[in-house]
């Protein structure tokens, strides 16, 4: 389970300091399917960013499972990135070199996994987001919505609970988003993996089982 | 997986990369041939030093080279020349005895340096037979002496003409002789030129009472590059109470700190140029880096940790110093390989020049490892010296800042 308890940020850009969470108080709960949602510029993003250990509040704690996620030095940070969650960028996230499979693979080398198990997850978790053909692939040789897929396989690489994704469907056409909705509501469903994504998109509220509303900063509703 | 990325992280800018590497494939080739043909010509060098009078080393009584009197003589033995000669690097070896005379004409007298020597020995170091311009090289017997051209305008004597020679013999024997001069030489040594004299060993024995003695033993070898090593196997064999080995290191010094002068501005050459490559180099390497920081940013926000970047730009900087060496490593060394059995001839006025102060008119290159490993050393230094910057502005990265970059 994740506190979020009383979180601040504010940027001091040129002098003058933008409140960019503003006292959020909020908990998730493990296995939750929840979209963030809210007009540019309201925070979604630097929530995400510090609810994912990429930067640090003003003020306020996150607890998972009960640990303060940022009483951690910054190497021990990224370990625990890697280890416990994953990520989906808006686009080209992938490592251009490395081919669809490696893009996977290379999280478990990260984490020192023998080469026999990574080869085989990393083909299970493409066919399990329904590229298992493109294995082969580079990035650059797949289309947005099948990229997007390598990247939530390799997000769910090191077998995280938590995959935090920042607007994923924000450039992909609504065939491609749909089934990256489907994948994303199996895994959740499957293997009781939380998923927080920041969106613009209609269609992922219309699948989200909770929305967060934010505003300036602040958390103005929250339906289920 | 990491060097693969490395690997991989090259080619994506394929002209960046090819322009990078033959950067320093043509620094490393310039350098080693420049390196090879120093190298080559200081060889040229000793061998001219050497084959002019001084020998490649000098066997003598020990002491002799501190106080070289006509008392320090030494008997020429068989079996010391036998242990000289078992040495496999050792191309021949003959004895000398040198001292020093007055030379007098009816009307005129000077200072003369006296060699007897092995004519055939000496003829196959120095091949001094052909520098005879006048009358006959020595034979083994002769009683008669050949003497340099300078001496003999000085003199203003020639072939047939008679020399007395007035100096102090063996001993404090007195030494006064008339010879007839069977021969004139054109030294190419001006200062031996205008003073020396060469006889025949048992000629010169004779004249200062010192039979069957001799003051060095002057050896030629097949290897010039391996005299050092052969002078330390002579001193094991040859009786160190008795006797010294010297090199040609150790008999002309000013020659070693000539030499090492002149590399030591070769290699100041070369450093200037590496640097020059190294600017190239280094914003070749901050600009692959600088491009990629929203990618680091990604790699850092999924777990990969710092250090493990930092060895992947390391990587990548060796790789391209590593294709770039090897690459002029295997054109340059058959180059060199090539060049140092067909030295460049050297023609027309230059290499008369040359020719006249006893030199081969020939540009000589030296292959050797010894070259080419400081290279490959100094390379893998710039690229790592090029890469500690872009691995301090990859540590300064922001990850949030640079995703959203
Ligand atoms: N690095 C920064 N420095 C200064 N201000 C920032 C920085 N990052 C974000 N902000 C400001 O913080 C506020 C929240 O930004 P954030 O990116 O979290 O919004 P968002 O909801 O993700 O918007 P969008 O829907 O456009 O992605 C904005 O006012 C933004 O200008
Ligand atoms: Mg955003």
């Amino acid at each position: 389970m994740i506190e979020i308890k009383n979180l601040v940020k504010t940027y001091n850009a040129d002098t003058i300091p933008v409140k960019a969470l503003d006292h959020v108080d909020l908990k998730i709960e493990e296995g939750e399917f929840t979209a963030v949602v809210g007009p540019s510029g309201c925070g979604k993003t630097t929530f995400l960013n510090i609810l994912g250990g990429l930067d640090t509040p003003t003020d306020g704690t996150i607890l998972i499972d009960g640990t303060d996620l940022h009483n951690r030095s910054s190497a021990d940070m990224i370990t625990y990135r890697r280890d416990h969650i994953g990520f989906v960028f808006q686009d080209y996230s992938l490592m251009p070199v490395l081919t669809a499979e490696e893009n996977v693979e290379f999280i478990m080398e990260l984490q020192g996994r023998p080469k026999a198990e990574r080869a085989a997850r990393s083909k299970e978790l493409l066919a399990a987001v329904g590229i298992g053909d493109k294995g082969k692939q580079f990035p650059t040789k797949l289309s947005g919505g099948q990229q997007q897929r390598v990247a939530v396989a390799r997000a769910l690489a090191s077998k995280p609970k938590l995959i935090l994704a920042d607007e994923p469907t924000a450039n992909l056409d609504s065939k491609s988003t749909s089934d990256l909705l489907d994948i994303m509501r199996q895994l959740n469903e499957k293997e009781n993996i939380t998923f927080v994504i920041a969106t613009h998109d209609q269609r992922v509220m219309d699948r989200a089982k909770r929305v967060i509303q934010f505003d300036d900063g602040k958390i103005i509703d929250t339906k289920i | 997986m990491i060097t693969k990325i490395a690997w991989r992280n090259l080619w994506r800018n394929k002209r960046r990369t090819i322009t990078s590497i033959s950067s320093i494939f043509f620094a490393v080739i310039l350098a080693i041939l420049m390196r090879s043909l120093q190298e080559g010509s200081y060889g040229q060098m000793i061998d001219t030093a050497a084959r002019f009078y001084m020998g490649y080393a000098q066997v003598h009584q020990k002491g002799f080279w501190e106080d070289k009197s006509i008392n320090n003589l030494m008997t020429d033995s068989q079996e010391t020349r036998n242990k000289i000669l078992s040495d496999k690097n050792i191309k021949g070896a003959f004895g000398r005895l040198e001292t020093y005379a007055m030379a007098a004409t009816d009307t005129l007298t000077k200072g003369v340096m006296i060699v007897g020597t092995e004519p055939e020995g000496e003829d196959q170091l120095s091949h001094l037979s052909q520098k005879v311009t006048k009358g006959q090289y020595l034979t083994s017997d002769s009683k008669d002496i050949i003497i340099g051209e300078g001496l003999a305008n000085y003199l203003g004597i020639t072939v047939n003409d008679t020399l007395a020679l007035l100096g102090q013999g063996y001993h404090g024997a007195s030494a006064a002789e008339l010879y007839r001069i069977q021969g004139v030489l054109k030294h190419p040594n001006p200062q031996m030129n205008n003073q020396v004299i060469y006889m025949a060993l048992p000629t010169v024995q004779y004249f200062v009472t010192a039979p069957n003695m001799i003051n060095a033993y002057i050896l030629d070898v097949h290897d010039n590059r391996k005299v050092d090593q052969t002078v330390s196997e002579l001193k094991g064999k040859l009786d160190l109470d008795n006797y010294e080995v010297m090199s040609w290191s150790e008999l002309s010094p000013e020659m070693v700190t000539l030499i090492n002068t002149d590399r030591e501005g070769g290699k100041i050459m070369i450093y200037i140029l590496y640097v020059v490559i190294a600017f190239g180099i280094f914003s070749t390497i901050l600009m692959m880096t600088i491009e990629r920081e929203r990618e680091f940013g990604i790699l850092t926000a999924v777990g990969m940790v710092r250090r493990k970047i930092y060895s992947m730009l390391l990587q990548e900087a060796l790789f391209i110093g590593l294709i770039g060496v090897v690459t002029s490593i295997l054109v340059g060394f058959p180059v060199l390989l090539y060049m140092e059995n067909h030295p460049i001839l050297i023609e027309g006025a230059k290499g008369e020049a040359m020719a006249k102060m006893g030199m081969e008119p020939i540009l000589r290159f030296t292959a050797s490892i010894d070259i080419i490993w400081p290279q490959a050393l100094l390379m893998a230094l710039i690229m790592i010296v090029c890469t500690i910057y872009p691995i301090i502005h990859v540590a300064r990265i922001k990850t949030v800042e640079a995703i959203h970059s």
